[in-house]
């Protein structure tokens, strides 16, 4: 499937699989792609700093919520219901240490499975190159295709906030 | 007009929830991600600290061999 990747392609989806292993997540969701596009350079990259999308703030709606980027918002919730104040924890951490790196799982576990919902949104970006009679599947295509999610993941949700919509998205990289 | 549950109630779904075996085990990982992230915070202020990886390890309870091998590639 990958062999018409660009090279820039290729990183959106590697660069979501490390990242989903940051945060601690067990599988790769289209948030990770999403939360990974500022980094990828090029045309989408600028179309989001254009519309104002803060990279950090893609990661925290990746992440589920900040927590510290260790935890989700669910599973600060499920701690809670047993009685553990996780955002207790993490603040007089941050307190006595400042601001902390996510821990990193150790390095044989940094492979992780691709949600269906992946998937779906990489047949699709083929689908928008193919529409654009693009022969290579770029960063934009990946863009497009997060965009034009029926249920669209919380980052993709963040993007389209600041106004940079599938059909903004579409009309300025087809011009 | 305020629907914010009382503390009763609160109560109840928090009783509720311990009962339940998924929100009791998604409990248990979320817990082991929180402490894992609390351990190499810690490990990494001991060894600020000068503390021996023979010292860490005496207060973790694990061999010296276990906390080197999990932490030594973070320094």
């Amino acid at each position: 499937m990958f062999e018409r990747f660009t090279k820039d392609a290729r990183e959106v989806v590697t660069g979501a699989v490390a990242l989903a292993a940051t945060l601690g997540q067990s599988h790769v969701g289209p948030e990770h792609l999403a939360a990974t596009l500022p980094t990828a350079g090029g045309r989408v990259a600028d179309l989001l700093a254009a519309h104002h999308v803060d990279p950090a703030a893609l990661t925290a709606a990746a992440g589920g919520g900040t927590h510290g980027g260790i935890l989700s918002d669910a599973e600060v919730e499920v701690l809670r219901s047993v009685g553990v104040d996780a955002d207790e924890v993490l603040r007089r951490i941050e307190q006595e240490f400042g601001a902390q790196e996510p821990t990193r799982p150790s390095r044989r576990r940094l492979r992780r499975p691709l949600r269906p919902e992946v998937k779906v949104v990489l047949t699709q970006s083929l689908r928008q190159a193919q529409a654009m009679h693009h022969r290579e599947l770029r960063t934009e295509h990946i863009l497009l295709a997060l965009l034009a999610q029926p249920a669209p993941d919380p980052a993709t949700r963040l993007i389209q906030s600041r106004g940079l919509t599938y059909d903004t998205a579409r009309s300025t990289l087809v011009a | 007009m305020d629907d914010t549950p009382g503390p009763d109630a609160a109560r109840l779904t928090e009783a509720a929830g311990m009962r339940d075996p998924e929100t009791g085990l998604r409990a248990v990982t979320a817990l082991r991600k929180l402490v894992e992230h609390l351990e190499a915070v810690q490990v990494r202020n001991a060894r600020r600290q000068g503390w021996s990886w023979q010292r860490i390890a005496g207060v973790l309870g694990v061999t010296r061999q276990a906390v080197h091998q999990k932490h030594a590639h973070r320094e």
